[in-house]
């Protein structure tokens, strides 16, 4: 794994945890959002994000 | 009006792209057109300005460098906010998200204001995903490798758009000029399966350079050395290798001026598909070429479970057919842009047959021969469980032991396909009408989940014969099979009273069967009556040795 990599999967672990926990508390808001927007557009990077095959998991 | 389209895929995708957005040009000529793609793939956008079309780039790098650099994550979010308020000023009054990926989900929920009309993935007030239009929620259950979707996303994509193609929406605008007498071959692909191995194209390009017919390798930086090796040895005047040495606009020029494209799924097979070029395209299982392949007049597909199984000789061949306008022997053809592949053989595919049904109001297609109606049995069974659990539920309140079951009924949904592929199609219809529903009060959840219910009950019905109908569906046979010597002998008397005793074996299935495919016990029913008028008994032994016994064994 390059390093460029381990940085976004930590970023995304990071996010992910407080996505969650404002989700849980606060609801889906409008920072909560811009939280799962940054979040999708790191795991596009990690997983070489193909359109298609991404939608099998959206939900 | 300002409408964006969204379209944050790759290459090919954006060409796919390209003639939904001419459609809409078209059909709204004052209209501002945005379009959205990511920077790394802008240049395959580079005809927007032509069309009136106003490009921007998502830049990825810029905002994720803050994540890299050691900057808080704040430095990211604050790049994105930046970015979607900026593109947000142009007050869209309508968003076409052709993108179906969990960002641009967001991205589309983020720009759309409101009162903005949005088509494609978007976002639900509570974060869930939105499907608001039916043609995204046939790609979400229906579209992808490995399954059975026969539309091709060009369509789709136009659908998505509410827009209807014409043949004029399939141009280049940058692209000029006549035809040369090269043919363009894409040797690599985005992936290593839907890749022809360089041994195999070394023989097909040693055998086309026997033939004296001009070739140009086409393709990325990284296949290169592969271009080398396989063109090592042959003359330059005919082989020329310009892989890696191309821009975009260059390689829609030369594929706009070939005879025609030789290569798997990819770019130059999409941008073939705007300039007109045919193209022999080289398929595999873990690809459909329907949804990908080919969309310009005169298109052929070779196909085989792998690619290493499709022979050089059989690739030559079909260039050689192809440059001379004659027929060849490709797995399928494309006779027009704006239809469908022509199969070279017997198609009958029950998936795509029972696609139709589930989306276009066309009848349910028979089961095929010698498979199981077990699958569409189990679906009816946990349909109706979960439809009498959901009823109850409305009519005395909530209980324990109907969520309990309508738990496992999930579990069990997610498992028919996995035992009886056949169900994959209609499990997927259901689970994404599912899924479509918003959030809302509990008794309109409730009601819709039922009538969803009720429509899985339905559709599974057609398949599902009970105990009672399988002993008639017996007897049927049974008595057929001892009319059937006599009538041919012409001795009618002899069996005369098995014959009446079947009359009303057929009645009684008709009356309890639902029309499935082309034929039914009603129709059985009508033909016998109709030769029974005639007195042609040659006639009536036929309908029940070809028509019965063949519906019937399809049933079982």
């Amino acid at each position: 794994m390059s390093d460029t990599e381990e940085k976004l999967k930590k970023a995304l672990e990071r996010l992910d945890k407080t996505s969650r926990e404002m989700i849980k508390t606060r609801g889906y808001n409008q920072d909560a959002r811009s939280l799962k927007l940054i979040e999708e557009l790191i795991r596009e990077q990690l997983i070489n994000g193909n359109t298609r095959n991404s939608t099998r998991t959206i939900r | 009006m300002a409408i964006l389209v969204i379209q944050l895929a790759r290459f090919g995708d954006i060409f796919q792209s390209w003639p939904a957005l001419k459609a809409l040009r078209r059909q709204a000529p004052s209209a501002k057109i945005h379009l959205l793609v990511r920077e790394r793939f802008k240049d395959a956008a580079l005809g927007a300005a032509e069309i009136g079309v106003v490009l921007h780039t998502l830049p990825t790098a810029d905002i994720l460098a803050p994540l890299i650099t050691g900057a808080p994550d704040t430095d990211a979010t604050v790049k994105l906010d930046q970015f979607v308020q900026t593109l947000k000023q142009n007050n869209f009054d309508q968003i076409i998200n052709l993108s179906f990926s969990p960002f641009s989900s967001y991205l589309t929920e983020a720009l759309a204001a409101d009162g903005c009309k949005v088509s494609g993935y978007t976002r639900h007030a509570d974060g869930y995903l939105k499907i608001p239009d039916d043609s995204s929620a046939y790609f979400y259950a229906q579209v992808g490798v490995g399954r059975h979707n026969r539309y091709h996303v060009t369509e789709i994509f136009a659908a998505v758009a509410g827009v209807d193609l014409v043949d004029a929406d399939f141009s280049f605008p940058s692209a000029q000029g006549a035809k040369s007498n090269s043919v363009i071959i894409h040797l690599g692909a985005s992936e290593e399966q839907k890749t022809y191995p360089a041994e195999l194209w070394r023989d097909v390009l040693r055998e086309l350079h026997a033939h004296a017919i001009p070739t140009i390798l086409v393709g990325s930086a990284s296949e290169r050395p592969l271009s080398e090796t396989v063109s090592a040895g042959l003359s330059e005047d005919l082989v020329q290798n310009r892989v890696g040495k191309s821009t975009l606009k260059d390689l829609s020029q030369w594929v706009n001026d070939a005879r025609l494209v030789v290569g798997a799924d990819s770019a130059p097979v999409q941008i073939a598909a705007l300039t007109g070029t045919p193209v022999l395209n080289l398929s595999c299982a873990s690809v459909n070429f329907w949804e990908t392949g080919p969309m310009s007049a005169g298109s052929r597909v070779l196909f085989s479970a792998k690619m290493h199984e499709i022979k050089p000789v059989q690739i030559v061949n079909e260039i050689s057919a192809m440059l001379a306008g004659a027929p060849g022997a490709a797995f399928a053809e494309r006779p027009a842009c704006l239809t469908t592949f022509k199969l070279n053989q017997v198609d009958d595919d029950f998936y795509w047959r029972m696609i139709q049904a589930l989306y276009t109001a066309a009848d349910y297609p028979p089961l095929p021969k010698n498979s199981s109606a077990l699958g569409f049995q189990r679906l009816y069974d946990v349909a109706d469980l979960a439809y009498n659990q959901l009823t109850k539920w409305r009519e005395k309140g909530p209980d324990s032991a109907s969520a309990a079951i309508l738990t496992s009924v999930d579990e069990m949904l997610t498992q028919l396909p996995m035992m009886d592929p056949q169900v994959e199609p209609v499990v997927g219809w259901f689970q994404t009408e599912r899924l479509r529903m918003g959030p809302a009060a509990p008794e309109a959840t409730l009601a819709r989940t039922t009538e969803l219910f009720e429509q899985l009950r339905w559709i599974a019905k057609v398949y599902h014969t009970p105990a009672a109908l399988i002993g008639l569906t017996h007897r049927a046979t049974e008595l057929a099979r001892l009319c059937v010597p006599s009538l041919r002998e012409f001795e009618f008397s002899q069996v005369n009273s098995h014959f009446q005793e079947l009359l009303s074996v057929l009645q009684d299935l008709g009356r309890h069967t639902t029309k499935v495919g082309e034929t039914n016990w009603s129709s059985v029913l009508r033909g016998l009556q109709d030769a029974l008028e005639k007195r042609d008994l040659i006639e009536l032994a036929d309908t029940l040795e070809f028509d019965l016994p063949g519906w019937m064994e399809s049933r079982t």
